[in-house]
């Protein structure tokens, strides 16, 4: 994990972030814990109610969920979860942001789906 | 439960230091308290640290008069630019004495900040560096078994290092023995994930109070051209902190939970779907907001330290 402490970002989104991000790379695999609030608080220098807090944003989510006395632990399913829930921003919005940054720059529709169609055949594809 | 702070007023012959400020400070929150030089806050923390009586106004801890209640008064400690010991001692010696005098006293911890900012704990305190002088005194108060703990100027003479493991030892302290601490310092983004809350103060009064985390629904900037922010401004109906222009262009810092419309018509972002009107009922009040500004207006969240400096400055 990494923080920006001094950014506008507030601490608990980037915790959230830092979690999730943590459990679509199967670093906090499912059904398993992840760390405690207070082994990330002491560890980051982060007050526990900001860990917390943005620990709960998960529970929210059905991402993470709590077992009384043991800590908090990945839901099962979770990173399918949150690839479908990536898919889906992908799919809309980042398109839509795609598109509107090439038509800005003035690359057309063809130009476009030939540069798409180059960078699968560089070797994106498949990672 | 907490101290509650009423109407405290402190005055030094024809200067004002207290003017009626007024604050709660609930167990178990670490609290940033800014403001300028001469704001009030060494003032403010000798009074809730029985350094300094008020003129007038009422400190109560627990429902409870400070004032002349020593068992109310052993529950806290301010640490600040002062040693209270005589200064030829050796900090091995001042920590034998804590342990004497205070049952819970967290050796073990002390010793470990002692090493941990270079301290030699044999060495008389007056010998010592500015840097471990304050580090000293911050070691003291952090391992005194009290519950609310005053921080004056933790990180005075610090160097960068020091500064960080100072804010990462105050953390550690309140996960070793739940307590509420209130920092002063004007290291605001060092301590910016360590308080859970800040309070802002200027002219001996308060100016403002939020949590930390919630300052993305406390305040926003608009940045863009003078006449369409002010426009943006004026329509919408928002408190002006601050405004800074530069030839054309503007950047305006506004409230947002000071009860505009800026929300109308606005989804409520919350999941319990309630408008509870605690809060402005938008998770993303930067976004709706920047939604209704009108074009070549821009909005962000201002940070911490920007914030407050921001709300402190020009203000006379």
């Amino acid at each position: 994990m990494d923080f920006d402490y001094s950014g506008a970002e507030p601490l608990f989104r980037q915790v959230a972030d830092q979690l999730r991000a943590g459990i679509a790379s199967g670093e906090f695999p499912e059904g398993g814990p992840v760390p405690s609030t207070t082994e990330i608080s002491r560890t980051y220098a982060i007050n526990p109610a900001t860990v917390l807090k943005g620990m709960n944003l998960l529970v929210g989510e059905g991402l993470l969920e709590k077992r009384r006395g043991l800590g908090m632990f990945v839901v099962p399913g979770a990173r399918d979860a949150l690839r479908e829930r990536e898919r889906e921003r992908f799919v809309g919005e980042g398109i839509a942001a795609f598109v509107a940054e090439a038509r800005r720059l003035g690359i057309g529709r063809d130009e476009l789906t030939v540069l798409i169609e180059g960078g699968y055949s560089d070797g994106i594809e498949g990672h | 439960m907490g101290l509650r702070v009423t109407d405290l007023a402190k005055r030094y012959g024809r200067t004002t230091a207290l003017d009626g400020m007024s604050l709660d400070l609930r167990p178990g929150v670490v609290y940033g308290l800014f403001g300028r030089n001469g704001a009030g806050k060494s003032t403010l923390l000798g009074c809730l640290g029985n350094r300094l009586i008020p003129d007038s106004g009422s400190l109560e801890l627990d429902g409870e008069p400070l004032a002349e209640n020593e068992p109310a008064m052993e529950r806290t400690y301010l640490a600040d630019e002062r040693l209270p010991w005589w200064p030829g001692r050796s900090l091995e010696s001042i920590l034998r004495d804590c342990g004497r005098i205070y049952g819970g006293f967290d050796r073990e911890f002390a010793d470990t900040l002692a090493e941990r900012f270079g301290i030699d704990v044999e060495c008389p305190y007056n010998r010592l560096s500015l840097g471990r002088r304050t580090a000293s005194r911050m070691a003291i108060g952090l391992c005194l078994p009290v519950d609310y703990l005053f921080l004056d100027e933790p990180t005075l003479g610090l160097d960068p290092v020091a500064r960080t493991l100072m804010a990462r030892s105050v953390i550690e302290a309140c996960a070793r023995r739940s307590r509420t601490v209130v920092i002063s310092t004007h290291d605001v983004a060092e301590f910016a994930g360590v308080i859970e809350a800040a309070v802002v103060i200027d002219h001996g009064r308060r100016l403002d109070r939020f949590d930390v985390q919630d300052l993305y629904r406390h305040a926003a900037v608009l940045s863009g051209p003078a006449s369409a922010v002010d426009a943006a401004v004026g329509r919408l109906g928002l408190t002006v902190l601050d405004r800074e222009c530069h030839g054309m262009s503007a950047n305006v810092m506004v409230a947002l939970d000071s009860g505009a419309d800026v929300w109308e018509g606005v989804p409520d972002g919350t999941d319990d779907g309630a408008d509870d009107g605690s809060d402005v009922g938008c998770d993303d009040p930067a976004a709706a907001l920047a939604a209704r500004v009108g074009g070549g207006v821009h909005v962000r969240t201002p940070d911490l330290r920007t914030y407050v400096i921001r709300l402190i400055q020009e203000r006379n």
